[in-house]
């Protein structure tokens, strides 16, 4: 029978933007009972800048990052708002932050206030530098990360400047997910809670350019952008084909592999060719290889011509926007995306990866703001049913208001 | 009490690539044991791919290799032989663990599919990393890392507007699996230790890398709207030139914008319509025109440290040198020395998270085989002819 991991897991999610919920969901969609904590006058940047029409309540962004969660609104300020946090900690396992160090503490929720309340309380704090540290103190988004790290001087067109990969948010929340995970492996061993300060900065560059920065302290060579090769196969590149904007990627990773794509272009000559003869030829004249190559590429659609080169395995892929994603022939078939959910005739993206017994479920998308004031309020006891009021629109700042 | 997390949890590690030996790292990092299982004939791809620390090619000395394996154990065998085989299955009966990435395809034909192995030992926890997952048209197509990035819509917005698509530097997509896999496995063995029961964890690194452009592609299914490469829709939300490189520049969080009037010497910057980005975003190309002619006058570090002053969230780009200098990295000692009898003394990143009561363990990777009388003698407790035997008939 499938189960999800973690049912009965409580985790408190105080934090706002995208690294921190989105931890927060990877719990929550393998069963944890999550909920979001948020403050009226500040809405998280994922609920966006305009307020008419309750827009905020239906961004994609806002209704994936923070699917499978409760929301309750809070204002710190009111003496009952504050007690009613202490309460849900008080019944959490896991507590999750992403504000500036020394934030919480002066909220009263740092970890030593929480842990007297709670004793085995686990409590994530993602900052964007880290806890200690000259930096502490900072501010960052996924932009900042990438460039301070050294990741963003990695990518880039050839000889052009460096380029945006992603925001790292995802690979830092899944990094957040990984520390609650561990912790949690620990206290089921020991009983024990623990404290853990994750600086984005620092998990960022250890998942994506540890490697990097291993060799350059071994060997001192500064890499640059490789574009779209290889550090090792050559040929590899990403080439034009029919239509407007698309596109294929294609690595050569041995001699087989290239005299098999020479024949599928009908060009049997270039296996002859001194200029590309060997890996360290075609890694020379790689420029007239990229030209020669995209001058049949060209002549393709890029699906049927993925097929054509994945028949012989050849390393062969078309670069798909999101539209094309979202009819992939091989995602429909795996039921990726899921269909069914309530309240909504929305898709949504399916689970990061599965469990044979332990289940992944989407309950419900993104909740509406004080969705779940009612019955989070009224379960921790500080307020009845009658006593809670409802939010008044005047009172509702975005995260880009001014005022 | 023995504080490690993740001790007396046995790993066997038989996977090839990044993807699978991230996650392998981070269990041993935590104080799970790791024995990576190496073929005893030829070297595995991260070994022989390089690059090299010497410039020389040497499987003790490639730099991913080192990387992705330490803290773990390494044996050599080969089970792909029939008495290989049945060594790797008494290894796993003892497992808590199995990380495997050779495809669906190659563990069918040498039968280490989940069906198989609970049969050997139902506590055990298998996680299978492949390109497409285990079913599906795509099941046997063959890709790199860049073919994952193309087939996941990542490449589609990486990059100019109207140049070709462009790929990460580094390799996202494995690691975004790796950092997956291991939380993934954390929860089975959570889930395991409350019901005594293993289970699989299938990571297909196609799913796992779609959850990066999570929010372009919900935003696709939910309005049909598509994103393309191009400028982060924010301004301003990017880096600029200046004088020395590239300095990020973001105007957030938005009611700290303002401060940085004391910065940039320009009141077309600051005037009435563009206080909110809304504004700004509708004069884009003007305000960001401006923008850059006040940043190049700055020195990156220079502009870094005036915008975080003012609490924006302003960065710059370093390079890998840089990187490894970083005031904040010697700060909280994110770099940790290593030594290697074939590598000699690096500094390696450290902990990926600092955790109170849970310490990383710093150990350099394995030469190829420096534990094979450790694990065949005194975990298996084979004899030593039988050992003998496996060695003169090359499977061990």
């Amino acid at each position: 029978m499938r189960r999800s991991p973690l049912k009965d897991l409580r985790v408190i999610d105080f934090s706002h933007s995208w690294a921190a919920p989105h931890c927060a969901r990877i719990l929550a969609d393998f069963g944890a009972d999550v909920i979001k904590v948020e403050y009226v006058k500040r809405l998280c940047i994922l609920r966006g800048a305009r307020k008419e029409k309750e827009i905020y309540n239906t961004h994609p962004a806002w209704r994936q990052v923070n699917r499978n969660k409760s929301a309750v609104t809070l204002d710190l300020d009111k003496p009952e708002d504050h007690q009613a946090l202490m309460d849900l900690a008080m019944n959490a396992d896991v507590f999750i932050e992403n504000s500036r160090p020394g934030v919480l503490e002066k909220l009263g929720f740092g970890y030593t206030d929480l842990s007297a309340a709670n004793e085995d309380i686990i409590m994530l704090s993602m900052s964007a530098f880290g806890a200690t540290g000259s930096f502490a103190q900072f501010a960052g988004y996924g932009a900042v990360f990438e460039a301070v790290s050294g990741i963003q001087s990695l990518t880039g067109y050839r000889n052009g400047p460096p380029q945006r990969i992603r925001e790292m948010d995802i690979t830092n929340g899944i990094a957040g997910a990984g520390a609650v995970m561990t912790a949690l492996l620990h206290r089921q061993k020991t009983g024990q809670g623990q404290y853990i300060d994750l600086s984005q900065l620092e998990a960022a560059s250890h998942a994506m350019i540890g490697e990097h920065l291993l060799g350059y302290a071994a060997r001192k060579n500064q890499e640059s952008p490789r574009g779209n090769r290889h550090v090792h196969f050559a040929p590899q590149g990403c080439y034009p084909c029919k239509g407007k904007d698309k596109w294929i990627v294609i690595t050569i990773r041995s001699e087989e592999e290239w005299q098999r794509f020479c024949s599928i272009l009908g060009d049997e000559t270039l296996i002859e060719d001194s200029r590309f003869i060997n890996l360290a030829a075609r890694h020379q004249n790689h420029d007239d290889l990229d030209g020669i190559i995209a001058s049949y590429t060209q002549k393709y659609d890029n699906g049927p011509l993925m097929s054509l080169l994945q028949k012989e395995k050849i390393p062969a892929a078309a670069v798909l926007d999101m539209q094309e994603v979202s009819v992939d022939p091989h995602l429909q078939e795996r039921h990726y995306f899921i269909t069914n959910v309530a309240g909504t005739d929305k898709r949504f993206m399916g689970m990061p990866f599965t469990l044979s017994r332990g289940k992944g479920i989407l309950r419900w998308p993104g909740p509406d703001l004080g969705q779940h004031n009612q019955e989070i309020l009224v379960q921790v006891g500080k307020k009845g049913a009658d006593t809670i009021s409802p939010i008044r629109q005047s009172d509702i700042r975005t995260a880009f208001d001014i005022d | 009490m023995e504080k490690k997390a993740l001790h007396n949890f046995l790993v066997i590690d038989v996977s090839e690539n990044r993807a699978g030996a991230y996650c392998g790292k981070l269990l041993a990092g935590y104080g799970a044991e790791v024995i990576k299982v190496e073929p005893s004939c030829g070297t595995s791809p991260l070994r022989e791919g390089g690059p090299f620390c010497h410039d020389r090619k040497d499987p003790e000395t490639s730099i991913p290799f080192l990387w992705l394996n330490t803290g773990k154990k390494s044996i050599t065998l080969d089970f792909e032989n029939h008495d290989g085989m049945g060594v790797l299955k008494q290894l796993i009966r003892k497992a808590d663990v199995l990380l495997v990435d050779l495809g669906p395809g190659k563990e069918r034909e040498l039968g280490l599919t989940y069906d198989v192995l609970q049969e050997i030992n139902p506590r055990l926890v298998v996680c299978s990393l492949s390109s497409f997952g285990s079913k599906g048209p795509y099941l046997d197509y063959v890709a790199e890392e860049i073919q994952i990035q193309a087939l996941s819509g990542m490449m589609s917005m990486t990059g100019e507007t109207d140049r070709e698509p462009l790929a990460a530097g580094p390799s996202i997509c494995h690691y975004t699996a790796g950092l997956h896999a291991y939380t993934g496995v954390l929860m089975a063995l959570y889930q395991r230790n409350e019901d005594g029961v293993g289970q699989q964890v299938e990571i297909s690194m196609l799913e796992s890398s779609l959850e990066n452009i999570e929010i372009a592609l919900t935003t696709y299914l939910h309005t049909g709207k598509v994103s393309k490469r191009g400028p982060h829709p924010g301004v301003p939300w990017r880096s600029f030139e200046c004088r020395d490189g590239y300095c990020v520049v973001i105007a957030m969080p938005a009611r700290n914008w303002s401060k940085s009037a004391d910065i940039f010497d320009d009141p077309f910057l600051f005037q009435e319509e563009y206080k909110h980005i809304l504004g700004r975003i509708a004069d884009r190309l003007t305000y960001e025109e401006a923008l850059q002619a006040q940043v190049i006058k700055f020195e990156k570090e220079e502009l870094f440290r005036a915008g975080q002053e003012k609490g924006l969230a302003f960065g710059m780009v370093v390079n890998l040198a840089e990187a490894a200098e970083l005031q904040q990295h010697r700060d909280r000692n994110f770099f940790t020395s290593i030594d290697h009898p074939a590598s000699g003394n690096l500094p390696y990143c450290g902990t990926p998270f600092k955790m109170s009561q849970s310490p990383w363990i710093a150990s350099r990777a394995p030469l190829m085989g420096e534990h094979n009388n450790t694990v065949y003698e005194e975990k298996l407790e084979l004899s030593r002819a039988e050992i003998v035997d496996l060695q003169q008939r090359g499977i061990v």
